[in-house]
């Protein structure tokens, strides 16, 4: 009786266990295949679904340039068949969690994109921090496969390039749970860009022909969304503006002119005069305020930015604290030229509030946000702005004194 | 009965030893005319005392069978008036001494047994600190003792067990420190002890713990005097074996396998890392290989994407499913442990040798399991390696945590893991709970578990195992 029973409560426990585990069961890692980027496009109302898949090698091939990926191709009327689609042309069941890029393309990031990627969030593989990218000009599909960085898969190549984000703030890193968090709230996400672009050969290798071209990856640009549609692009020094607005700049080069005037008198040139002068971004704040003067609404962006200069080409004497303020006041301006070309296309040409000002004004003024909130868009085009930076320069690189000005006596040692 | 008679006494003790050759008598006369019967085992007595300081002084002086005690020159001589206490006194190496018209015999303590000398410990190995270890004598191994701990507290307690070989065994602790409930527990458990044979100190240990069938052992076993000094000032009692060089230590908690006699030796910052590195070994020899398989069969979102390529790298091509793979790797390397364990030293390192250069090497060049496999199992069984006191716990728990893993996954895992805490947690030694000081959370505890602290800021001995509230110095 009593072994009946033990082996009774065996059965139940191993039936409870293998019911209640919400995992379909154990995949082998041979019977899989990681998807390292998918790319997503329509044609003739169906989506195509590309995927990037990697090939598991135990030894990485002495080979650095050869890419250990394939791609698929499937179609289907939602993602979530494609996907499914893709095991009847495919010997292995795909794996999307460890899909670090997810890229639009541009027809279809014009249509709109909110219907189909709720597969993403729908099935409990896909990741939420994987990035969005819109293919600018171009099929999603087109600008897959390309690597001309050392990573071994293109994939990863394109997620680097995102990474490096931080080191110019020309573009935006935006994860799917950031692009969910803005379109839930302001429907305006912004997100990155990429675009193929033809890369200079510089050694050209026997046997190639004429005209050959090799293509490489650039991500300079934002694409603005309003709900979930597609309306424009942002240029690289727009997405500068864009970033300082909403105070995500965490590094870059800030290049700019400063007057002629700041040249001391006395200098004298041994080499060529330069233009400009470079500021290297160490940190970055920016509050924004608005208030209703007159019945107007006024913005103020205040930028508080923080410095080194990292190169001076034009023979300034950076020891000068009435050049040092000048040169603070030209990077301030280079900054505010920046921010208005970024508010003056969204206000004028997409009518669109890319930034959450709407979020701030309803902070500020939550019984009027009422009455604006359902034509926000023609209120936004009007509001009026006025910003101002503090830039502080910190240090200078490792000489203050350029190499193309005569140093007087101390040159002779 | 004894009888006045030498020659009745010597029928009838060869008689009570049945005849066997190494029982010796010895028949002579003194001074006075007296007829004297020495008998004694042969090669368990001290031939030359027995020369110089009994059969000597007999020849030359002894005249009147009242002199007998004066004129022998030993420390302890006794009269006994049994036959079955001269049997006893006999088996243990004494020598016996009857005198003609006397119904008494004369015990005489000479015995010498034959025994190893004291020698460096082999299993418990040090670099600082003592390095003597216990030896398979009962007395050498109490006076090791007492010279560590000149205490007139310290106390023996002597019993014999075993109905055929009537080892002697000793319980050893200090009056005053000891827990007297676990004590007065200990006697009781030790006199319902009914073995006919008692060939290790670990016959005694199945009597005595809280629950034999139990992986976990709930005695401590050590081979080291400077260690058992340190259990039994704690408050624990140790229970010696003649015939045994391994010493048991009750009550036991979870982490005295964690610790070394050497922490107490080194810098307290070293021996909390030390024993840190020992706790998370632990955790990696019980749960690497279950938690490798429920990641790459289940998680493989969990693992980061350059390692989960590699590894699906290193698994294209292997024919057997991870778990099986897994199975047979442990198998083999339980295999190789137990074969370089048990052969002379020479050929065993050959075997391990070997061993692991075919399983390790051209098992995974043939294609047959994983690299990764081999890693994962033998980090494993090296992590073994550094608790050797959890060795069966670990081996058992390794198997079973990997199949829980490979079969459901990490909630498997986890189900499996909370359900040997509580079986940890329900664990007790002699009334003392087995995960002490964490499970009954004490701050005073806490001051030498994972971390080792000074000896200055150790005040109180552990809570339950000695006296309640129990100091380590007056002051």
């Amino acid at each position: 009786m009593k072994g009946k029973k033990i082996i009774l409560i065996i059965n139940i426990l191993i039936i409870s266990i293998t019911l209640m585990s919400c995992t379909t069961g154990s995949r082998e890692l041979d019977k899989l295949g990681i998807i390292m980027s998918t790319g997503i496009d329509l044609i003739d109302g169906k989506v195509l679904v590309t995927n990037e898949v990697m090939m598991p090698i135990s030894k990485p091939s002495e080979d650095n340039n050869s890419n250990h990926v394939i791609y698929l191709q499937h179609e289907g009327d939602t993602i979530f068949e494609a996907f499914r689609n893709a095991t009847l042309t495919f010997d292995r069941r795909l794996l999307l969690s460890h899909n670090r890029v997810l890229i639009f393309g541009e027809e279809f990031a014009k249509r709109g994109v909110g219907d189909y990627i709720n597969f993403f969030l729908y099935d409990a593989e896909p990741r939420e921090t994987s990035y969005l990218l819109v293919a600018k000009g171009s099929k999603a599909y087109e600008v897959m496969g390309i690597n001309e960085g050392l990573s071994d898969a293109p994939g990863k190549y394109l997620e680097s390039l995102v990474d490096n984000n931080i080191h110019t703030s020309k573009t935006r890193s935006l994860t799917m749970n950031e692009y969910l968090k803005y379109y839930f709230q302001r429907k305006t996400p912004v997100l990155g860009v990429v675009e193929k672009q033809v890369k200079r050969i510089v050694n050209k290798e026997r046997g190639q022909e004429e005209g050959y071209q090799r293509d490489v990856l650039n991500v300079e640009g934002g694409a603005a969304f309003y709900e979930d549609k597609l309306v424009g692009y942002y240029t690289g020094e727009e997405m500068m503006g864009f970033n300082f607005i909403i105070d995500e700049i965490k590094g870059g080069i800030i290049v700019f002119e400063v007057p002629d005037k700041y040249i001391a008198p006395d200098v004298k040139y041994q080499a060529t005069k330069g233009k400009y002068t470079s500021l290297e971004i160490r940190s970055s704040s920016t509050k924004n305020e608005i208030k209703i003067i007159d019945g107007k609404i006024k913005l103020t962006i205040n930028v508080n930015l923080k410095g080194a200069i990292g190169e001076e080409t034009k023979g300034l004497r950076l020891i000068e604290l009435d050049v040092k303020n000048a040169i603070e006041e030209a990077c301030s301006n280079k900054v505010k030229e920046y921010i208005s070309m970024v508010m003056d296309k969204a206000q004028k040409e997409f009518k669109v509030d890319s930034f959450g000002i709407d979020a701030l004004f309803h902070r500020t003024y939550p019984e009027l946000w009422k009455e604006v909130s359902d034509e926000w868009s023609s209120v936004f085009s009007e509001i009026e702005y006025t910003v101002n930076v503090n830039t502080n320069i910190l240090r200078t690189g490792l000489i203050d004194i350029p190499i193309n000005i005569d140093k007087g006596e101390a040159n002779e040692y | 009965m004894i009888s006045k008679h030498i020659v009745d006494n010597k029928t009838k003790l060869a008689e009570l030893f049945n005849y066997t050759s190494d029982l010796r008598f010895y028949e002579l006369e003194s001074l006075g005319n007296n007829d004297l019967l020495i008998v004694y085992i042969d090669e368990l007595t001290d031939k030359k005392a027995l020369n110089e300081f009994v059969i000597k002084p007999i020849i030359k002086d002894l005249i009147s069978p009242n002199d007998i005690k004066s004129s022998i020159y030993l420390a302890s001589i006794r009269e006994v008036y049994s036959y079955d206490d001269i049997v006893s006194e006999l088996i243990n190496g004494h020598v016996a001494l009857f005198h003609e018209d006397i119904d008494y015999a004369f015990i005489l303590n000479i015995n010498k047994f034959e025994k190893r000398a004291v020698d460096e410990s082999s299993t418990e190995q040090v670099i600082k600190g003592p390095k003597e270890a216990f030896v398979e004598d009962l007395f050498v191994n109490k006076s090791l003792v007492r010279r560590i701990i000149r205490n007139r507290n310290l106390v023996f307690e002597d019993f014999v067990i075993g109905e055929q070989t009537n080892t002697r065994v000793s319980i050893v602790y200090i009056k005053g420190i000891v827990n007297e409930e676990v004590l007065a527990e200990l006697k009781t458990r030790i006199e319902k002890i009914n073995l006919d044979a008692v060939l290790d100190v670990h016959y005694i240990e199945e009597y005595v713990e809280d629950s034999p069938k139990r992986l976990i052992r709930t005695l401590y076993s050590t081979e080291k005097p400077d260690v058992l000094a340190g259990k039994i000032l704690e408050g624990r009692i140790g229970i010696i074996c003649d015939g045994s060089p391994n010493v048991l230590t009750l009550p036991k908690i979870f982490i005295e396998d964690i610790m070394a006699a050497e922490d107490y030796y080194l810098k307290p910052m070293f021996a909390t890392f030390l024993r840190m590195i020992r706790l998370i070994s632990f955790f990696i020899s019980i749960f690497l290989a279950g938690t490798y398989i429920a990641l790459v069969n289940f998680h493989q979102e969990m693992i980061p994407t350059q390692l989960l390529i590699t590894l699906a790298g290193q698994r294209e091509g292997v024919p057997f499913p991870s778990l099986l793979e897994a199975l047979i790797m442990i198998f083999f390397f339980e295999i190789m442990k137990e074969a370089g364990l048990r052969l002379p030293k020479p050929i065993g390192q050959t075997v391990t040798l070997i061993g692991g250069l075919v399983i390790g090497q051209s098992a995974v060049e043939a294609g047959l399991v994983s690299g990764i496999m081999v890693i994962v199992v033998s980090a494993a069984g090296i992590s073994e390696f550094v608790n050797p006191q959890f060795r069966d716990l670990v081996v058992i728990y390794r198997i079973v945590f990997l199949i829980l893993g490979g079969l459901f996954g990490m909630f498997g895992l986890c189900c499996g893991f909370i359900a040997f805490a509580f079986y940890l947690i329900s664990l007790k030694s002699f009334g003392v709970p087995y995960l002490y000081p964490i499970a009954p959370y004490d701050k005073e505890g806490m001051r030498d578990f994972i971390r080792r602290e000074s000896f200055k800021r150790m005040n109180y001995r552990p809570k339950y195992i000695a006296n309640e509230k129990s100091r380590r110095r007056n002051k």
